[in-house]
């Protein structure tokens, strides 16, 4: 796995350049990349989300997408349409903005729920079909979607059962007192990245996230993730719990957590780091839950807090 | 010429002079009292001739000298020529010599006009010269006690003390007549006397209601003098004043003075003699005042219960007691027979063993009651058959053996001639002082219980030459002990020691001097049971004189005390009847005697004989020679003895433990054996749950969602803060290093595919061990940080618990 560590490195190292402080929600984004997952990134405007997404492609040296998304977006506006071209007298595929390698959905609330299936559609298939023809999403394809938590009026709040999709959601927030110094330092002159160089290609990443998955995780590992999945079922704040897409999740977060690490096994602590961002999202909380001020990140905590470590059996002895 | 007498007698001999005399009369005789109470060796008969003298010869130099510098000559002389008079006793001498003058000068006279025969000055010269042997003897003794005492090394010599005191009262009397009568100071002038009175009641710790009736006196005259100055100064500056005033304050002085008298005799210093005495009169019973006080805690708790615990009772254990009154046993009933055999080298002109008088010695008294003698504290010693009491000893000391068989039960005594030092069965020595450094032993008595047996014992012996070069250089615990005389001895006795003693030169001369003294009085047995509160001494020596040889041996030990001798009272049997045929002494119950021996430095305890009738006891003149120190006993013991198998108790219970401590120092060990040699898979779950038992010693709890590394972040945080800033605080983080070590080789065994990646299960244990030391240390800082006063001991500062954030390194 050192090849997977020295890898994730260079990339985390590259985009810090840009974003600065943030190094966990970088790595998760990384984490996430490697897991051939999508990343919901809920934020508020102004701190960084779409330099994220930038500068993950620009370190790549994969093309970037980037799609703003407005309540009158058509979903052809995204997938891309067929055009009648008058001199070759035959309909053109002019390919959207998602057929690039990272894809930037910006405001992914603010589509019409038709056209925000469109997005759905293309990350489950990889693909997308337009007037019967499918094209096929590039082999590396990561969908980097923002909502924006504050707003509520003109917006299609993603609904939780599609929120599913998506691997992992993060926040950003605000940078320090001397993190937001420092950015003012390095764009005194000009910004990051415009010098950001590709570290990697994505042919590394796509060796990368094979390999990964040969990472070993030992059976009391796996007992553990399912069984915190299960209390999310169990929970009595919890309406809905996590899917099996749950577990599936945080299992390969896990292994792409202990990868990144370096290691070549699975230890609780890669499931504890990414049960927040893995789960979160997925869980729908029971009506009086809300009422009382709880969200998922406290109760996710005191899941966390109360399942029994594998290992950790010499506390209760 | 008349009226010039007149005059002067107006002037100098007028009513105020001779009431201020008055006055500083009667505080001086106060001063003399209380001085006489706290000073031991100055009596009332020498306190008032000092004062009287003083009293003269101050007023004297007041009135008539003219110059400042003549006044303190004057005091010296004349104070050293009556002290020097009254405590040597010079006065008859001196006498006599006088008479011897004027004969001498008659003679001479009639000489001249050739009526008479040539004069003869023979006489006059032994008189002068005696006269100048005396006073050298007085003043080499002053000397050497001076030096003593500067020197640090304070010797007890009444001569000294009573020419000091003497002195020094003197001197106060003529200062308070000088400032008085010619300053009219009259504060100035008591303060040298109070100062003196104060401090000695101070340093004897006797209550200062004493000083009361002083004060009351010295403010009325000190009121009385100022107010004669204040009217002389009126009268001179023609200020008109009302006579009332004297008289006034004339009644205020004499009221404060006898009210504050009164009030001292309303409320006396309750002293705990005066309890007790005032109890013992009702009771008409021999109370140890000093016991009582010391079992109300007034004296310090130095000697045991021992003296206490053992009865007065004679039957099996040591009588601590001899009081001296009840009747000696008369009859001549047979109670032992001696063999007597010599085992020191004789010389040949010593005479031969018939003539020498044994004194069989059984018990020894070193306190002196006032109504008879008591132990102080002493340590039992059992000794085997054949073992020797005393490991060396001085080589003036003779070695006799004898066979004793006994008749009568006498209480399971141990009689020898000196210091029991063997015998051929198991005895037992009731030890008061063992100085092997001095080679000086004091040995209260000794039982054993048999009725024939053979014991070898130590006879100390000096001629007069050596003991009179002896010197008096006493160890402490005898300066302590064999000096000390209670309070209740009368001051008389102890003039009467000092003047028997004052000059003679030597320690062994004052003893003897002593021992002549009380040979005189005549010997008889019948005397009437002595008053009950009266001292012993003193009764014998001025009422009395005449009694037997328990009152000898008390007066002979009590003055030789107060003559700073150290001396001690001893009881057994005197001498006893040859019997050729059996070669051997024939004791009878008459001849119990109580004799005094001294202490004479490298000589020990010599035996004086003060007994009127008894025989002398006949020192030879010229040193005897050395005896040689080699002896080996070689009687057989009859019935050997079994020792018990466990001597001391808390020897074996140390031992004990020692053992218990070593057993579990190896099960421990072991335990950390096996564990180096179990598989790391073992070993380790075992390792993480004794860390984890230390964490929660140490305060560290978990959740169950708590991953081992979290757990060890939390055990590594928790380190540091209580660790910071401790003295050791590198050596203790370092357990990090290890703790990680272990986490890591955990986390292989439990998650990973392939735990044997170059973890060895040596390295862990080793790693286990390392870090166990650091956990304990790290325990014992969270344990004692509560405690304050351990924080100076294992920080170099201040602890500061900072709260910190673990740090997620892995």
């Amino acid at each position: 796995m050192k090849t997977v560590k020295s890898f994730s490195d260079k990339l985390i190292a590259n985009i810090s350049k840009v974003i600065i402080g943030k190094k966990d929600t970088i790595e998760l984004a990384v984490i996430c990349l490697l897991c051939q997952g999508h990343l919901l990134i809920e934020d508020i405007p102004g701190v960084g989300k779409t330099m994220l997404a930038r500068s993950l492609a620009r370190s790549l040296g994969g093309s970037f997408g980037r799609i703003q998304f407005t309540p009158d977006m058509l979903p052809s506006d995204i997938t891309g349409v067929s055009i009648y071209n008058q001199s070759s007298r035959e309909f053109e595929f002019r390919s959207g903005p998602i057929m690039a390698e990272i894809v930037l959905a910006d405001e992914i609330n603010r589509a019409t729920p038709k056209t925000q299936s469109a997005l759905l559609e293309a990350m489950q298939e990889n693909q997308v079909t337009v007037d019967g023809v499918t094209h096929l999403l590039p082999a590396l394809f990561m969908v980097l979607a923002t909502q924006n938590p504050i707003e509520h009026e003109g917006t299609f709040r993603l609904p939780e059962a599609q929120l599913d999709r998506f691997l992992m959601r993060v926040r950003l927030g605000y940078p320090l007192e001397k993190e937001e110094i420092e950015i003012l330092d390095r764009q005194q002159i000009q910004h990051p990245i415009n010098e950001l160089e590709v570290v990697a290609s994505v042919k590394d990443v796509l060796s990368a996230q094979k390999k990964l998955r040969s990472v070993h995780i030992a059976p009391p590992v796996k007992s553990y993730l399912v069984n915190l999945v299960q209390r999310t079922r169990n929970h009595e704040d919890i309406y809905l719990g996590a899917s099996p897409r749950g577990s599936l999740g945080l299992f390969r977060a896990g292994q792409a957590s202990a990868a990144v690490q370096g290691r070549d096994y699975v230890t609780p602590d890669d499931i504890k780091r990414v049960a927040g961002p893995i789960l979160g999202h997925r869980l729908i909380l029971a009506p009086g839950a809300r009422l009382q001020n709880r969200n998922e990140d406290s109760i996710l905590e005191e899941i966390l807090e109360n399942a029994l470590v594998p290992g950790g059996d010499i506390y209760s002895s | 010429m008349i009226s010039r007498i007149k005059s002067f007698t107006a002037q100098h001999i007028n009513r105020i002079n001779i009431r201020n005399m008055f006055l500083v009369l009667m505080i001086f005789i106060l001063i003399a009292g209380s001085l006489r109470d706290s000073v031991h060796g100055v009596e009332n008969s020498l306190l008032m001739l000092m004062l009287i003298g003083g009293l003269v010869i101050g007023w004297i130099i007041a009135t008539f000298t003219k110059s400042n510098w003549v006044a303190p000559l004057i005091t010296l002389i004349t104070g050293s020529f009556l002290l020097t008079i009254r405590v040597g006793r010079l006065g008859s001498l001196i006498s006599a010599l006088l008479k011897q003058l004027v004969s001498y000068l008659v003679q001479f006279m009639s000489w001249i006009f050739q009526t008479g025969p040539n004069p003869n000055p023979e006489s006059i010269q032994w008189g002068v010269i005696e006269l100048g042997d005396r006073l050298g003897i007085l003043a080499s003794r002053l000397i050497l006690w001076a030096t003593n005492f500067v020197q640090g090394n304070p010797q007890y010599d009444p001569v000294a003390i009573a020419f000091v005191w003497g002195f020094l009262f003197w001197f106060s009397a003529v200062w308070a007549i000088w400032l008085i009568i010619r300053y009219h100071r009259p504060l100035a002038g008591i303060l040298p006397a109070l100062a003196i009175v104060s401090t000695s009641l101070v340093y004897i710790g006797k209550s200062p209601f004493r000083l009361v009736p002083i004060f009351g006196l010295a403010v009325g005259l000190i009121v009385l003098v100022h107010h004669d100055v204040k009217e002389k100064e009126w009268e001179t500056e023609n200020i008109p004043y009302a006579g009332i005033i004297r008289e006034k304050i004339s009644t205020t002085a004499v009221i404060l003075s006898i009210g504050l008298m009164v009030f001292t005799t309303i409320n006396p210093s309750f002293t705990i003699r005066r309890i007790v005495n005032f109890i013992n009169r009702i009771t008409a019973e021999n109370i140890d005042d000093e016991e009582i006080a010391r079992s109300l805690g007034i004296e310090p708790q130095s000697e045991t219960t021992v003296v206490d615990a053992i009865s007065t009772a004679r039957t099996g254990g040591l009588p601590n007691r001899h009081l001296i009154g009840s009747d000696p046993d008369l009859s001549d009933q047979p109670v032992m027979i001696i063999q007597v055999e010599e085992l020191s080298a004789l010389e040949s002109d010593r005479e031969t063993e018939t003539d020498q008088t044994y004194y069989w010695r059984s018990l020894t008294y070193d306190r002196y009651l006032g109504s008879g003698w008591a132990s102080r504290d002493f340590v039992e010693q059992k000794y085997k058959p054949g073992e020797s009491t005393l490991a060396s000893w001085p080589e003036s000391y003779r070695i006799i053996r004898q066979k004793i068989e006994l008749f009568e039960d006498l209480g399971g005594l141990l009689f020898s001639a000196g210091i029991p030092l063997n015998t051929d069965h198991s005895f037992q020595v009731a030890w008061r002082m063992q100085d092997a450094n001095q080679e000086t032993y004091d040995i209260f008595g000794a039982t054993i219980k048999a009725e024939n047996y053979w014991v070898d014992s130590l006879q100390p012996e000096g001629s007069k030459i050596e003991l009179r070069s002896a010197g008096q250089e006493y160890p402490d615990w005898i300066r302590n002990r064999y000096i000390w005389l209670p309070e209740s001895v009368p001051e008389r006795v102890l003039a009467l020691a000092r003047d028997l003693t004052a000059t003679e030169p030597t320690p062994y001369d004052r003893a003897v001097a002593l021992e002549t003294y009380l040979r005189k009085f005549p010997y008889t047995l019948e005397l009437p049971q002595p008053p009950l509160d009266r001292d012993i001494t003193d009764y014998f020596l001025f009422v009395a004189q005449k009694g037997y040889c328990d009152y000898y041996a008390t007066a002979m030990v009590v003055l030789a005390r107060a003559a700073g001798l150290p001396a001690r009272m001893v009881t057994g049997y005197i001498g006893g009847y040859y019997i050729e045929s059996q070669d051997a002494y024939l004791i009878t119950a008459d001849l119990a005697h109580a004799w005094a021996e001294i202490y004479f430095p490298e000589f020990g305890w010599i035996v004086f004989e003060p007994t009127g009738g008894r025989p002398a006891l006949d020192r030879p003149s010229d040193p005897i020679p050395k005896f040689s120190r080699d002896y080996a006993s070689s009687f057989d013991p009859l019935v050997p003895k079994k020792e018990p198998l466990v001597g001391n108790w808390t020897l074996g219970i140390l031992i004990s433990l020692l053992l218990a401590g070593l057993f579990g120092y190896f099960v421990f060990l072991l335990l950390d054996f096996i564990l180096e040699r179990l598989p790391v898979e073992k070993q380790l779950p075992i390792i993480y749950k004794r860390i984890y038992r230390y964490a929660h010693w140490i305060g560290i709890s978990s959740k169950p969602g708590d991953t081992v590394f979290e757990f060890m972040n939390q055990l590594i945080s928790h380190t540091e803060q209580y660790g910071y800033r401790s003295r050791n605080s590198e050596w203790l983080f370092s357990a990090t290093f290890q703790l990680r070590e272990i986490t890591r080789a955990y986390y292989l065994v439990l998650y990973s595919q392939t735990p044997d990646q170059g973890i060895n299960n040596k390295e862990i244990a080793l790693a286990f061990r390392t870090l166990r030391f650091r956990l304990w240390y790290s325990l014992l800082l969270v344990r004692s940080h509560r405690y304050r006063i351990l924080h100076y001991f294992l920080w170099d500062s201040a602890p500061i618990i900072v709260s910190r954030q673990p740090k997620q390194t892995q």
